[in-house]
């Protein structure tokens, strides 16, 4: 298939997440057009990652690098090894003194001057959870469960009436009620503004998700402050830059990556490969075939996803629905066989 | 004491900023030279895996391509050391590494393409797509994903691996080689097609 040269410029955008909000309105109606376009754009964004991952391993020891590159420049000098070795130079004492009470007079007035006139601007801190969940304690108290593979990025304290964050990933919020500064959560795409509440925010390539445990949560878009909708508890919210989708909270498997648990009671069958995606991290879609059907199948269960892999939460799966499922290009599809 | 902690407390910031957090950074004063070293070494945390990751797509030997972008570093704190207050390093970073290890190539009389794995394997076909196949077929569709890499024309690999690995866009890599927008943008097209063939080979989509 020959792709529309407007359209290749938006999907080069789009893989270096450099698009616009019209690009995207533009690129979703190109999809709609037909199955085989979506199809198309599926294949080139799986291509695409697919190339990442293979170019992207092994990785290098940065720090034994580092210190290499140091002694290297001969400007290695450990942390708290510099001496000042006093040297004795003739003069009377009185002039000493004097000099030295000049000296610490300037030090101490340049040290003032710099801490009260200069501040520095606030620190930021960058928290990433790389190989586990963390928790993170914010200066105003709050607390953040940081998914696996998450990052956070605030100021060492909280400044100008307002308490910013930035995330990337998914992380769970538990924030300290203080009504004179409201706590807001930026992703690339939206603000989520609360007073105090806890709530859950999930962002990923194709949009953010926030859901709401208690408290009320406004999620706002970032380029467009106007646009936006307020959630109550057992809310939940999905934003694709575009659009919002407000619903009730369907099941309650938004903490499994916390908990570890996943639980489904009389759960549809389109809900529960979502909750699967998003623990497991791997797309697990609905063929076709199944698709409309989903509400038919309804399944009832807990799993102990830090105990059962994907592929044996599965197979139970299909042990009492008679569905079946396959694995594609790291994408797992459920079917229903053709008898 | 406080003027030490003042200029160098290099522990103030987080050392692990993402590349594309790096002109975010507080910039220091040309005159500073402990806020300059600081941020090289920021610079040197942020790009040094990525840059290795791409010098090895280009040389696949681990060894020369951390001395290339060790050299890479090196020449930028002892000869051009104003260059870590603009902007645009990244563009430097990266052109400069190619270009070390296009020297390479030519001084070592290498070719650019060293089959690392058993081209026989990877065409051999899994006979069956359920689970206990889905492992090797996943891998074997990497190793041929990797091929394909390898194997693009040269232009269009240069093109591919700048954009995929190095973040630019089109008109980012136009500047860079010196093409223009639309050849640059073909290049990658191509590379994807040819990529696209060779997953098809082995995925019945």
């Amino acid at each position: 298939m020959e792709i529309p040269g407007h359209i290749k410029e938006i999907i080069e955008r789009r893989f270096l997440n450099r698009e616009s909000e019209p690009d995207m309105v533009t690129l979703l109606q190109w999809r709609n057009e037909s199955p085989e376009k979506e199809d198309e754009y599926n294949q080139l964004t799986a291509l695409w990652a697919d190339a990442g991952t293979v170019l992207d391993a092994p990785d290098y020891d940065s720090g034994k690098a580092w210190d290499k590159l140091q002694m290297r420049l001969k400007m290695f000098v450990p942390a708290g090894d510099t001496k000042l070795i006093p040297v004795q130079r003739p003069g009377s004492a009185l002039r000493r003194s004097l000099v030295a009470a000049v000296t610490i007079g300037i030090i101490i007035f340049a040290t003032w001057w710099v801490w009260h006139e200069k501040l520095p601007p606030p620190v930021t801190h960058l928290v990433e959870a790389t190989t586990d969940n963390k928790t993170v304690f914010l200066p105003d108290g709050s607390a953040v469960s940081l998914r696996k593979g998450s990052t956070l990025r605030y100021p060492a304290r909280f400044e100008n009436n307002e308490r910013v964050v930035i995330l990337t990933g998914e992380a769970f919020f538990e924030v300290q009620h203080e009504a004179t500064k409201p706590f807001r959560i930026q992703t690339t795409r939206s603000v989520v503004q609360v007073l105090g509440t806890s709530f859950l925010v999930n962002t990923t390539i194709g949009s953010d998700r926030v859901v709401v445990a208690s408290g009320k949560v406004l999620l706002a878009n970032k380029k467009i402050p106007g646009q936006h909708c307020i959630l109550s508890a057992k809310q939940e919210a999905l934003f694709d830059g575009i659009h919002f989708k407000q619903q009730l909270l369907q099941g309650s498997n938004y903490l499994a990556w916390k908990t570890g648990m996943l639980k489904f009671s009389e759960s549809a069958l389109d809900q529960v490969a979502a909750d699967l995606s998003r623990y497991y991290g791997i797309p697990v879609k609905l063929h076709y075939s199944l698709a409309l059907k989903a509400g038919l199948y309804k399944i009832t269960g807990e799993f102990d996803c830090r105990k059962q892999s994907l592929e044996q939460v599965l197979g139970e799966i299909t042990l009492f629905t008679g569905i079946r499922y396959k694995k594609q290009h790291d994408i797992i599809i459920l079917f229903r066989p053709h008898r | 004491m406080c003027f030490s902690r003042v200029l160098t407390n290099y522990n103030d910031y987080p050392m692990h900023t993402p590349p594309e957090y790096f002109n975010e950074l507080p910039a220091p004063a040309e005159t500073d030279t402990a806020g300059l070293y600081k941020r090289f070494h920021h610079l040197f945390e942020a790009f040094y895996n990525p840059l290795c990751k791409y010098a090895f797509s280009l040389i696949k030997d681990r060894s020369a391509c951390e001395d290339i972008v060790q050299e890479t570093f090196a020449r930028i704190w002892e000869k051009r050391r104003s260059m870590l207050l603009l902007n645009n390093i990244r563009y430097y970073l990266y052109t400069s590494v190619r270009n070390n290890c296009f020297t390479y190539l030519d001084k070592e009389q290498r070719l650019p393409v060293a089959p690392l794995f058993d081209y026989e394997t990877a065409n051999t076909e899994p006979e069956d797509d359920r689970f206990a196949s889905g492992e090797t077929k996943s891998k074997d569709y990497k190793v041929l994903l990797e091929k394909g890499i390898e194997q693009l024309p040269p232009k269009c690999k240069e093109v591919f691996l700048l954009n995929r690995m190095g973040k630019f866009s089109s008109q980012d890599i136009a500047d860079q080689l010196g093409l223009s927008v639309k050849t640059v943008s073909n290049q990658l097209w191509r590379a994807m097609k040819i990529l696209r063939a060779y997953a098809k080979n082995i995925h019945f989509w």
